[in-house]
């Protein structure tokens, strides 16, 4: 649409009940700025537009916007959007517009990471502003390989979103296939990363999470350079990366960062802590309502005695203290971190040490529940944390049906969906099924880097 | 489809499983102690007692019974208590002697074959009556039943009396090569004690090896690891500790219906005490030592084979060296063990004394 | 659509997945019984036989150049489809019935030892989801599982390394299959613990072409044979060999026997831990049937899976007891001992006989 008449009239109709529309006139200039204020810089502003028309007459105004910065539109739906998107838009004798970018969003500065912590490596985190995420990625790979495909998601919000792969290492078939989905989202609008992955998810009721996401650029860096395509999406501090496998839900840069035997040794204790965290409550229940006869003589008495006082089936004891557990860990994430404490402290030595007092729940149930939630948190990737904790639950009442047949068909049920799973033609499994051995050194072990091929 | 075979999935959990066992319902069975009357109206019955552990004070509960076979004794017994009786958690099996020397296959057989039982269940003669020593209130022990267990162990451990359990028994039950052993235990005044080796025929118990000769005995086996020893007479009384027990067993089959068998033993040990004429710094006199001992020791083992001979079994398991040695036919025709007379056994025992201890 | 491939040393776990299931629980037994004295030497020669079977394999994969064994055939004569698609569909079902009569048998064996109130019905019916579950996978999927399951249930034999200490030597006793009684009888019914290697038959257009493929199905061979191996002559040293023969189960009386400080009688955990075994063995024979059965009716694989699987459920529905089981699963297997050899001859024939058409 091209309208050389009454521009001014015609952005502003478009721009209207905006009411934070800042419009600025030059009337000797026959110059309207419009531009919002809380999408440009100060500096800019004044360096680009103040600055130059304040100081001019009506002849050098044309030579001064046949400067570079200022580019002259001709659409008026690519002016609007560049005023949306934080340009200064310059209406000169009603008839001819120029956008200048001043964007600067206020946005907080970079924090360390909170919810993936390490303890040795970088500390710094994504934060809500797409540039300056991008900036972090680019700045510790530089190369010109790596490449950037822009897209806006939500017919309305139009948000910005970044599909990042490095060339020579990605395959470009992953790449079309995830531009394939991503051109396939159809909604309204999106507020963060997390969403857009629930409408990638190919198996929307698997309980596993099929993309992997993280809040640090060093472990996204690390994703572009084994080949994975990521994505940034402007308002979400973090990256999602794909195809994703199970294992990599089980891995911290500080496996990296540290000396390769304490990194195997703490993948190890991960999947072991994977293992009881499943399982741990599901073996209470079907020992005590099946499986007697696998306690050893000197546990036994004590099992009894304490059993003996609590008036339920061990299969609700057990439900209960589970669903204890989950309200402490849901309280503790809305409070305050400083509150936050209290609820573990009340939650964990007072409840505990009464409910058994009351004879409420066997002393040996507070034991292993408190044992699978520590463990459950000794998984890094809190997506994961939740898929356990849910899957948990499953594997207690299987178990309260048949015991360890229960324990083991959920086994079987588990693996076999894992298996099926297929995340952008990877198998979500990778290195374990398919087997390759040649990626297990970095997925149950982390071998030291010399092994690594080069 | 999938969601038809959904249905059926929600539908099989449903029912769920029949075969709950809670913890808190069951009376798990800690031991049981059998033993037959041989008196009153109930002559030829069996008696039955279990000791099981009260979940609420965790102290011990002793119900008895009397049956006719042991295989009703659960209905029975589990009338007198409110919890549901299993088997899968008994630690120890305590025969009567008067039913041992009848045959207790059948009892054996029962826990054997039952799935839920273990194989690992211990397995002892009581020279007094199991009803009385389980049911005895003794002030000192909480439950009678697990120091029996305990007691058992540690002999076992100690070497005085074999670990016997229904695996190993039901084992040299059934080979042709072996008798099984059991230990003994026996109610005293102050407690509960171990008493040496009871020596089945079949499942017959036919005799015993006191205590003392019981270390003896396990020279014999192989199985002897550590321990003490103690060989005395009128004048000399010697404690001598283990470390190292070599034995090697060789048969020699003769021209006729002879079968030689020469055992040797070769151990090494410390000298712990000694009482006697002999110097002990000198190192003839510990050589003569070692030759007093030796011959001491083989004494023993001919009379332990002595006995064995007498009543025709053969608990040391000559019979396995002898069938290596045989071919098919041979070994079924010898009928063994009651040809146990036709072998003769040559002990050769050699003893090293490694150190006299700290003084001289 | 171009079929996915897998590479082939998934073979080395189907093979060894798919041979062995709960005959190993029996095997000792059934091996003392039928070759008596030693019998386990009689694991090599029929492991061997069963060798050169999968030498016959080989070869037609060699000749096949990879292609499917059914266009082999049906390219075979003009009318042949007159012939093969009846038969197609009788062993379609017959491998199906097979398939479920093996997991009834081991569901049996589970609901004796551990189940012993519920119904047989809802294992089975539990167990037949899961098949349905993996085999409409795909068999790349059911590769990749197996070899999952190979990982999870493999380190169970690192639990013999606790009976060394009770294994001796001499209970092998120099005797050679003495006592043995139905020798060829035994060697069937040994052959069948090996069966399961012809379904790597029917898989090679699944498999993605390398030199040496068929090395794989041995290794996996040698590794169900050593896995015989090792179980038998540990049950034959832990055991006296006539208890051998009282035993049933003797694996799980081993398993019993397994006590650790914190844990004891886990044999219900190993024991159903073997039940991923089970699986991909019943899978694998729902998977060969379901491609046999896709030859004649083009259903999709769901439906045609679902059907088989109803069909083999209700023909093993009304065989319910341990005799019943064990003799429909002897028989069946029988037959499929025949399939297993006469099969591979038959195709062989038919490349044969083809080659020297071309050449004529």
């Amino acid at each position: 649409m091209y309208i050389n008449k009454n521009l001014s009239v015609h952005v502003k109709d478009r721009l209207d009940y905006c009411d934070d529309l800042v419009i600025r006139t030059f009337p000797e200039l026959k110059i309207e700025v419009l531009y919002f204020g809380h999408l440009v810089g100060e500096e800019e502003l004044k360096n680009n537009i103040l600055q130059p028309f304040s100081n001019t007459n009506e002849e050098e105004v044309k030579i001064i916007l046949r400067r570079k910065q200022y580019q002259q539109e001709e659409d008026i739906n690519l002016m609007v959007k560049g005023v949306l998107e934080g340009k200064a838009l310059i209406i000169y004798q009603n008839s001819l517009a120029y956008a200048v970018d001043i964007y600067v969003p206020k946005t907080r500065s970079v924090t360390p990471a909170e919810i993936e912590t390490v303890i040795v490596g970088s500390k710094e985190a994504f934060i809500e502003d797409i540039g300056t995420n991008l900036s972090m990625i680019r700045r510790r790979i530089k190369s010109d390989c790596l490449k950037v495909l822009s897209y806006n998601i939500g017919t309305i919000t139009q948000t910005k979103m970044y599909l990042l792969y490095i060339e020579g290492i990605t395959s470009p078939i992953l790449v079309k296939g995830l531009q394939e989905k991503i051109n396939n989202i159809d909604t309204k609008g999106v507020n963060d990363l997390n969403q857009i992955i629930q409408y990638l998810d190919k198996k929307p009721l698997s309980v596993f999470p099929q993309y992997f996401t993280t809040e640090r650029p060093d472990v996204s860096t690390s994703k572009l350079l084994e080949g994975r395509v990521l994505c940034l999406m402007d308002g979400s501090p973090y990256s999602l990366s794909t195809p994703t496998n199970f294992f990599e839900f089980f891995q911290s840069p500080d496996d990296y960062n540290q000396r390769w035997l304490l990194g195997t040794l703490s993948r190890l204790l991960r999947f072991a802590a994977l293992f009881i965290t499943l399982i741990a409550s599901a073996f209470y229940v079907a020992v005590s309502m099946f499986h007697y006869e696998i306690i050893p003589v000197q546990l036994l008495h004590e099992f009894i005695q304490s059993r003996s006082k609590v008036p339920f089936n061990p299969v609700i004891e057990a439900l209960i203290i589970e669903g204890i557990i989950e309200l402490l860990r849901e309280a503790g994430a809305r409070l305050p971190s400083k509150i936050g404490q209290t609820i573990g402290i009340v939650g964990g030595i007072v409840i505990g040490t009464a409910a058994v007092e009351a004879g409420f729940t066997s002393n040996v149930l507070i034991i292993v529940v408190s044992v699978s939630a520590i463990s459950s948190f000794v998984v890094p990737h809190i997506v994961m944390t939740a898929s356990l904790r849910i899957t948990r639950f499953f594997f207690i009442i299987l178990a309260s049906i048949w015991g360890f047949f229960g324990i083991i068909f959920g086994f079987v049920i588990i693996l076999i969906h894992l298996c099926r799973l297929k995340n952008l033609g990877e198998y979500y499994l990778k290195p374990i099924s398919p087997l390759s051995l040649k990626d297990i050194k970095d997925t149950i072990i982390r071998a030291p880097y010399q092994f690594f091929k080069k | 489809m999938s969601r038809i075979l959904l249905i059926i999935l929600i539908l099989l959990v449903l029912p769920g499983c029949r075969d709950q066992k809670i913890v808190e319902e069951l009376g798990f069975i800690h031991t049981i102690g059998y033993e037959l009357i041989e008196e009153g109206e109930n002559s030829g019955k069996l008696e039955v007692t279990i000791s099981l552990p009260v979940a609420e004070t965790l102290k011990q509960q002793t119900i008895t019974t009397v049956v006719e076979t042991s295989k009703e004794s659960r209905i029975f017994l589990s009338k007198k208590t409110d919890k549901n009786l299993v088997s899968g958690q008994v630690r120890s099996i305590l025969i009567g002697e008067k039913l041992a020397e009848k045959g207790v296959w059948d009892l054996i057989d029962t826990f054997y074959r039952d799935p839920v039982s273990r194989p690992t269940v211990k397995l002892s003669i009581v020279k007094s009556n199991p009803k009385q020593l389980l049911s005895k209130d003794y002030p000192e022990y909480k439950m009678v039943d697990t120091v029996i267990e305990n007691l058992l162990k540690k002999e076992a451990r100690l070497n005085t009396i074999p670990e016997m359990d229904i695996h190993k028994f039901a084992k040299d039950y059934l080979d042709d090569a072996i008798d099984p052993i059991a230990p003994i235990i026996l109610q005293s005044e102050d407690g509960i004690m171990s008493d040496g080796i009871g020596l089945f025929s079949g499942d017959q118990l036919k005799t015993t090896i006191p205590a003392i000769q019981a270390r003896i005995f396990f020279l014999l086996t192989g199985e002897f690891k550590e321990g003490d020893l103690l060989i005395k007479n009128e004048e000399e009384k010697v404690l001598f500790s283990f470390l190292t027990n070599k034995r090697s067993i060789d048969v020699t089959l003769g021209d006729k219906e002879e079968i030689d068998v020469k055992l040797s033993i070769d151990f090494k040990g410390f000298l712990l005490e000694y009482q006697g004429n002999k110097d002990i710094t000198n190192e003839k006199e510990i050589e003569a030592l070692e030759n007093y001992i030796q011959e001491n020791i083989e004494n023993q083992i001919r009379d332990i084979l002595e006995t064995m001979k007498e009543h025709q079994i053969d608990n040391l398991g000559l019979g396995k060296y002898l069938k290596q040695k045989m071919d098919y036919q041979t070994w079924k025709n010898l009928d063994w063990p009651k040809t146990i007379d036709r072998v003769n056994v040559t002990p050769s025992v050699t003893v090293k004394i490694i150190d006299t201890g700290m003084v001289k | 659509m171009q079929t996915e491939k897998f590479k082939p040393f998934y073979l080395f776990f189907i093979t060894y997945m798919t041979q062995t299931s709960i005959v190993l629980f029996m095997l000792p037994n059934m091996i003392a019984n039928y070759f008596g004295y030693n019998g386990w030497l009689m694991i090599i020669p029929i492991s061997v036989f069963a060798m050169i079977q999968i030498g016959l394999i080989a070869g037609i994969y060699y000749f096949n150049k990879g292609s499917s064994i059914f266009q082999t055939i049906e390219t075979s004569f003009s009318k042949v489809n007159i012939i093969a698609k009846p038969l197609y569909l009788c062993l379609s079902i017959f491998w199906s019935v097979l398939s479920i009569t093996v997991a009834k048998q081991y569901v049996h064996v589970m609901k004796f030892l551990y189940f012993p109130q519920t119904n047989i019905q809802w294992f089975v019916l539990l167990t037949l989801i899961l098949t349905y579950y993996l085999v409409t996978s795909g068999i790349v999927t059911i590769a990749h599982v197996s070899t999952l399951f190979f990982f999870l249930s493999a380190p169970m034999i690192f639990l013999l390394i606790y009976f060394v200490p009770d294994f001796s030597f001499l209970q092998f006793s120099t005797f050679v299959f003495n006592e043995h009684n139905d020798f060829y009888g035994g060697m069937i019914e040994l052959y069948t613990a090996f069966l399961g290697f012809e379904v790597t038959l029917f898989m090679f257009p699944y498999i993605k072409k390398e030199k040496k493929v068929f090395k794989y199905v041995f290794w996996g061979h040698l590794y169900t044979t050593l896995l015989y191996l090792s179980v038998t002559i540990f049950c034959y040293g832990f055991n006296s060999f006539q208890q051998l023969n009282y035993q049933v189960y003797p694996v799980i009386n081993l398993l019993q026997y397994i006590e650790f400080d914190f844990i004891e009688r886990l044999d219900s955990g190993f024991f159903i831990l073997f039940y991923l075994k089970l699986i991909i063995t019943i899978t694998m024979y729902i998977w060969i049937s379901l491609v046999t059965f896709k030859r004649v009716v083009m259903w999709s694989a769901q439906r045609s899976a679902f059907a088989l699987l109803v069909v083999g459920y209700l023909v093993t529905l009304p065989f319910v007891t341990k005799n019943e089981l064990t003799s429909l699963l002897s028989l069946l297997a029988k037959v499929q001992i025949l399939i297993s050899i006469f099969l591979p001859l038959l195709v062989l024939t038919i490349i044969f006989l083809k080659r020297r058409r071309k050449h004529v």
